[in-house]
């Protein structure tokens, strides 16, 4: 039976067993939509409830969730995102990520709320999703094919050009630990592995067309938004310009920019990398993502020394701070390379930038030698090297092959005190965003279950001085808090405002698309005509974090995981920052009143009380648990 | 043309648009720009963005970061950055 209850939704999620090649369809009743809402919060339930404890991420127990928020899909600016999960196998803890692009709002017209991958295909398969009806096709032909030519192999096998793709390339189908899943070949699911758990399933791509958008509540409100966002943007969000990274040299001046693998904050070569360098010298075209006028992602070309595909886009502020100021170089032709290296063969630009400034480390202090990599000067500013090694990690070849496995299992073979200089957490490399600077979202990184998760985390910066404290007195965030304090009060704003940054993850919202809070509650009622407030939405975003911290408890995770890198508890070596650090004292016990405000005990297990507070009490059955192997 | 000893002439670079329209202004882009001798860097900053003051992150001056009450010469170039969020 259609759930004819739900507006904004299709009330359909296709469940997908490799092992038996069986499709199904499930239609949760309006419940589950109202108490989950979508994207993280259907994943983290689906995870806790249909996998056993410590199964093996690239095994047939884990399950692959691609899931849609209520907004996905939805004919207004934003509403282009969609979230993937499933156990990582880089840091073997709850992995998720977000990625843009069209292919979301096509699942959703294509009549489905998510997708639940289970078991492994005996052969390379892909999934075709047209208009509610769906097959598994043989994917032979495009093992081994990077991602463009898939991609465009699969819209002319199925004879429509529109067709949308969530893709992996071959370093997915090798089991890269940071592989992604990319759709229309340059919007990453780039974080926590999940390209991997796809490659290891043997399902190169799900295909998706679809002509009926769910009907809304109000679209009327929805239309207006658009046009209030059509005619605002260029004021509000900056990134129409040149995309992320139009800022560095302020990052740099700030001590907000990693440099030579988190030693610095400031990097001299700052202004050859920055957004606008890249677009004035190797910039085609601006483009965009679903129903979107902002239009922030870059496509470059460049022929010479290295040809750059303009097929494959261009580097945002992660990719072009990862390779560039972290490996120390500032060659901006290089970067393209790199990040088109990185979408070609399917990889998360942010842990491969890492693991490589990390191998320059190692490099520079002794540690690995030319003989360790194959002749390669693996040094800070040698952008050359960098691409070499980058080769040599898709091929999983050489060196290649350990750095494959991301910086924390590199670490571990490695030994000799290389650990130090692996910045991750739970396995998972650090975005370009310093906790010395950002204490608050050093916080979040720490405490966040899947690692270091930018995405969601507070940028304090912005609440030094709190521009739009008045509208965010409706959250009850109104003080102007220093970025590089950590106390009690940044506690609670990691809480309380923390959660309103998970939000748009939840929703399939972009938070790059400068909405205001009162909008963002305004969509959601008049999407899924639910009466809707601030607390609803964000009791909503606690239960998934809860959810997704007993999957971790479940997996054998403690406080010794909630750990930063010891690098950010020392000074950058000059700079703006230099003597601020984090103090791993105030860090645990900002931990501590952290897990506390989310009903948590002090070592950060969730709570009975909460559970039931939360409606998730069915949830304790889960809070057993042993210590991890990995 | 005699100098007018009043005015000074610096550079700036906003990444915050005006509220009211500067000619010349382009986001990221430095541009020319005439001001009382005597300003500060916060004075500049306030004349130049007007409400839209409340998104000013770092200020640098000659690619240095700068107190917002220095007091500006001619020629100094002048970086307006907003407040350091995502990417």
């Amino acid at each position: 039976m259609e759930n004819k209850t739900l507006l904004g939704y299709n009330g359909r999620i296709l469940r997908v067993n490799l092992n038996e090649r069986e499709i199904s369809v499930e239609e949760p009743p309006a419940d589950y939509y109202q108490r989950y809402l979508g994207g993280r919060g259907f994943i983290a339930p689906t995870l806790l409830q249909e996998m056993p404890a410590k199964v093996d991420p690239l095994g047939p127990d884990n399950q692959l969730v691609f899931a849609l928020g209520p907004l996905t899909g939805m004919p207004f600016p934003g509403s282009g995102r969609n979230s993937v999960g499933a156990k990582s196998p880089l840091t073997f803890a709850f992995g998720e990520a977000e990625a843009g692009g069209f292919w979301g709002a096509e699942l959703k017209r294509a009549g489905f709320d998510a997708i639940i991958i289970s078991g492994i295909s005996n052969a390379p398969v892909f999934l075709w999703i047209q208009d509610g009806q769906v097959e598994l096709r043989d994917a032979g032909h495009l093992w081994g094919m990077e991602v463009a030519p898939a991609h465009l192999a699969i819209q002319k096998e199925l004879g429509d050009q529109q067709i949308r793709t969530a893709i992996i390339g071959p370093a997915g189908e090798k089991l890269i630990r940071f592989a992604c899943i990319l759709n229309d070949i340059t919007h990453a699911a780039g974080r926590t592995g999940l390209g991997a758990v796809m490659g290891s399933k043997k399902l190169k791509a799900i295909a998706v067309r679809g002509r009926n958008t769910p009907q809304m509540a109000d679209p009327k409100v929805i239309a207006d938004l658009g046009r209030w966002m059509s005619q605002n943007f260029k004021e509000k969000a900056a990134v129409w310009k040149y995309g992320t990274g139009h800022m560095m040299e302020g990052y740099s001046l700030a001590g907000n920019l990693p440099t030579l693998n988190f030693q610095d904050g400031g990097f001299e070569g700052v202004k050859k990398i920055t957004a606008q360098a890249v677009c004035d010298q190797f910039r085609v075209e601006m483009y965009g993502c679903y129903a979107c006028p902002i239009r922030c992602k870059k496509r470059v070309k460049v022929d010479s020394p290295y040809f750059v595909d303009p097929i494959y886009g261009g580097p945002e502020y992660e990719t072009l701070a990862a390779f560039g100021s972290n490996c120390g170089i500032s060659d901006p032709i290089a970067i393209c390379k790199a990040h088109e290296i990185c979408n070609r063969n399917g990889i998360d630009t942010i842990s491969a930038g890492v693991t490589v400034s990390f191998a320059m480390e190692c490099f520079e202090k002794g540690l690995l030698n030319a003989k360790d990599t194959g002749g390669i000067e693996l040094r800070f500013g040698n952008g050359e090297a960098m691409l070499q090694m980058l080769e040599q990690i898709v091929q999983k070849q050489g060196l290649g092959a350990l750095l494959a496995e991301g910086s924390r299992l590199a670490a571990k073979q490695i030994g000799r005190g290389s650990e130090e200089f692996a910045i991750h957490v739970k396995g998972l490399e650090v975005p370009m965003h310093d906790p010395r600077l950002k204490q608050g979202m050093g916080l979040h990184y720490s405490v966040h279950p899947a690692g270091a998760d930018h995405v969601s985390g507070v940028h304090d910066t912005l609440l030094e001085k709190g521009p739009q404290f008045e509208e965010w007195s409706a959250i009850d965030v109104n003080e102007s808090i220093p970025s590089t304090e950590l106390s009690p009060r940044k506690a609670r704003l990691v809480y309380q405002f923390g959660l309103w940054r998970h939000l748009p993850n939840y929703l399939g919202l972009c938070v790059l698309v400068p909405y205001s809070s009162k909008q963002i509650l305004d969509a959601v009622e008049a999407v899924t005509g639910w009466p809707m407030s601030y607390w609803r939405l964000m009791k909503t975003v606690e239960r998934g974090i809860t959810l997704a911290k007993i999957f971790n408890v479940r997996e054998g995770f403690t406080l010794t995981d909630d750990l930063l890198p010891p690098r950010f508890s020392a000074s950058q070596r000059g700079g703006n920052l230099k003597g601020v650090t984090v103090d791993p004292d105030q860090l645990s016990e900002a931990q501590k009143l952290y897990f506390q405000m989310l009903g948590w005990d002090e070592q950060g297990i969730p709570t009975r009380a909460r559970l039931v507070e939360l409606d998730i009490a069915w949830a304790l059955a889960y809070l057993n648990f042993s210590p991890k192997k990995i | 043309m005699m100098e007018n000893k009043d005015i000074i002439t610096v550079m700036v670079r906003s990444f915050i648009p005006p509220q009211e329209s500067i000619k010349g202004y382009e986001l990221g882009r430095p541009f020319k720009i005439e001001m009382p001798r005597g300003i500060t860097l916060e004075g500049l900053a306030q004349r130049i963005l007007s409400k839209n003051i409340n998104q000013l992150g770092i200020m640098a001056v000659n690619g240095e970061v700068a107190k917002k009450n220095l007091v500006l010469a001619p020629g100094d170039k002048i970086d307006l950055y907003a407040l350091l969020d995502g990417g």
